[in-house]
């Protein structure tokens, strides 16, 4: 049995790497956009408080 | 008009995956035999002429055929019920058979059938089949003997 | 969005934004979950197999992982084919980011698969073994996919050549599920989803829908979490060039 736990190890870290990598990605991805787009929308509506004012 | 054009390509998605289809049954038709990972011993027999050079045989290695000579060289039949053929297999030259390999069990092996009719492989690969259980229920199969009956009807597959 | 009828409600950004920020927590915490008690299952509470040993525990990750590439495929195709008839941007970018996610899932199958063969079959890769190949085909399906979404500058147009794509490879689908009946493979016949019910012993098929749960509820996670991004991204780069024009 032992001699075959190498590969059931490395299974197990491929998947370790390959799922969390893709979650970590999509949502430094997300966290990134909402940034950028609340950053902008405040931009905007600083840019509108100063024409209406 | 918007309506129209959308029913349109409504229409193109449809007789577009329908001819896709059609396709792919004439593909799967024509492709039939050709897309085989290993003749079985009955398909050989179907065949006017063996195939020439190396090709894979595979079914299940018949009970009490596998025999180990001194000089590491391994008998066994292949067989699918419908006929079988003898291989022999060198492990001094070519390296020892997967753990997987068993008699009762499924079996590839890759070489070439000489005109005695023996099957001269220079690699064993093992089959597993769709069952999947812990040893004591295969053990409690055994004893009850449904062990040997349940494993026959995986590997006749057409 | 101009018109708003029918499905069409659910499907404006901001109003899916909002549903997705309120769902997320849950499936989050469900992935993590699942996937601690279905890692438990499989590594520690289910018994070896009868003829594999402990190798039968890379089963656990390789059949969500063949079964979710699947599934993300079939769901990629159809978002494509809600996109391309009502040309709604945000099916177009559901079908968009599921790609990745789905071609990750066949990456693990591939690996896992591979890792499992080795010592149990005797080798690593078969090139003329049915399941093996049209399951490299999916692969390459899906990394045609992502392709064709650089190739375009519009991403109306991109969209539209991606569906086609996505439409076409459609067909690889019930290659690859019934490859395993209708020729001789290597690769075992279907141990779960076949007529008679599954032939794997319940100690070892619990674990493995526990896997499946881990697997379906972190793909909707990440799925989520992707849309909401490019929902996001497209909305800066409006706002940007509002801003330009201001």
């Amino acid at each position: 049995m032992g001699a075959h736990a190498a590969y059931v190890w490395s299974a197990y870290a491929a998947a370790g790497l390959i799922l969390p990598v893709m979650a970590l990605a999509s949502l430094l991805r997300l966290r990134g956009a909402l940034r950028r787009q609340a950053a902008l929308e405040a931009d905007l509506d600083a840019m509108r408080a100063d024409g209406d004012g | 008009m918007a309506m129209k054009r959308k029913n349109q390509r409504m229409l193109f998605v449809a007789a577009g995956l329908s001819i896709l289809a059609f396709a792919g049954v004439l593909a799967f038709f024509a492709l039939g035999n050709n897309v085989r990972f290993f003749y079985s011993p009955g398909d050989l027999r179907k065949l006017s002429a063996p195939p020439s050079g190396d090709f894979h045989l595979g079914g299940l290695v018949a009970k009490g055929s596998v025999r180990r000579d001194n000089d590491m060289k391994l008998h066994f039949t292949i067989t699918d019920g419908a006929a079988s053929v003898p291989v022999i297999y060198d492990q001094a030259k070519y390296g020892l058979v997967p753990d997987l390999f068993a008699e009762g069990q499924g079996a590839v092996a890759e070489g070439e059938l000489r005109p005695d009719g023996t099957f001269v492989a220079e690699r064993v690969l093992a089959k597993h089949d769709e069952k999947y259980m812990p040893p004591e229920v295969a053990a409690a199969l055994k004893r009850n003997g449904e062990w040997k009956r349940g494993q026959q009807p995986a590997e006749q597959a057409p | 969005m101009t018109v708003m009828s029918g499905w069409h409600r659910f499907a404006n950004p901001t109003r899916f934004s909002r549903l997705s920020a309120r769902i997320l927590p849950w499936t989050l915490a469900l992935t993590l979950v699942l996937f601690a008690a279905g890692l438990y299952l499989a590594l520690v509470a289910s018994p070896p197999d009868a003829r594999q040993g402990e190798t039968v525990r890379i089963m656990y990750l390789h059949v969500p992982a063949a079964w979710m590439a699947l599934f993300v495929y079939v769901l990629l195709a159809v978002f494509s084919g809600m996109g391309y008839i009502w040309k709604h941007p945000l099916a177009d970018i559901a079908a968009k980011n599921c790609a990745p996610i789905g071609a990750g899932f066949t990456l693990l199958a591939l690996v896992t698969g591979s890792l499992w063969g080795a010592p149990m079959w005797g080798t690593w890769w078969e090139w003329g073994d049915a399941r093996l190949t049209s399951f490299l085909i999916l692969f390459f399906l899906y990394l045609g996919y992502i392709a064709l979404w650089q190739v375009f500058e519009d991403p109306e147009k991109a969209a539209r050549a991606a569906a086609i794509l996505a439409m076409v490879g459609l067909i690889n689908i019930p290659v690859i599920h019934f490859s395993v009946q209708w020729w001789h493979t290597l690769h075992q016949p279907a141990s779960v989803f076949r007529a008679g019910g599954p032939t794997i012993d319940s100690s070892m098929l619990w674990p493995l829908f526990v896997m499946l749960g881990a697997f379906k509820a972190y793909f909707v996670t990440v799925l989520l979490w992707r849309i909401r991004a490019e929902v996001a991204e497209r909305r800066v780069r409006a706002l940007q060039m509002m801003q330009a024009e201001a």
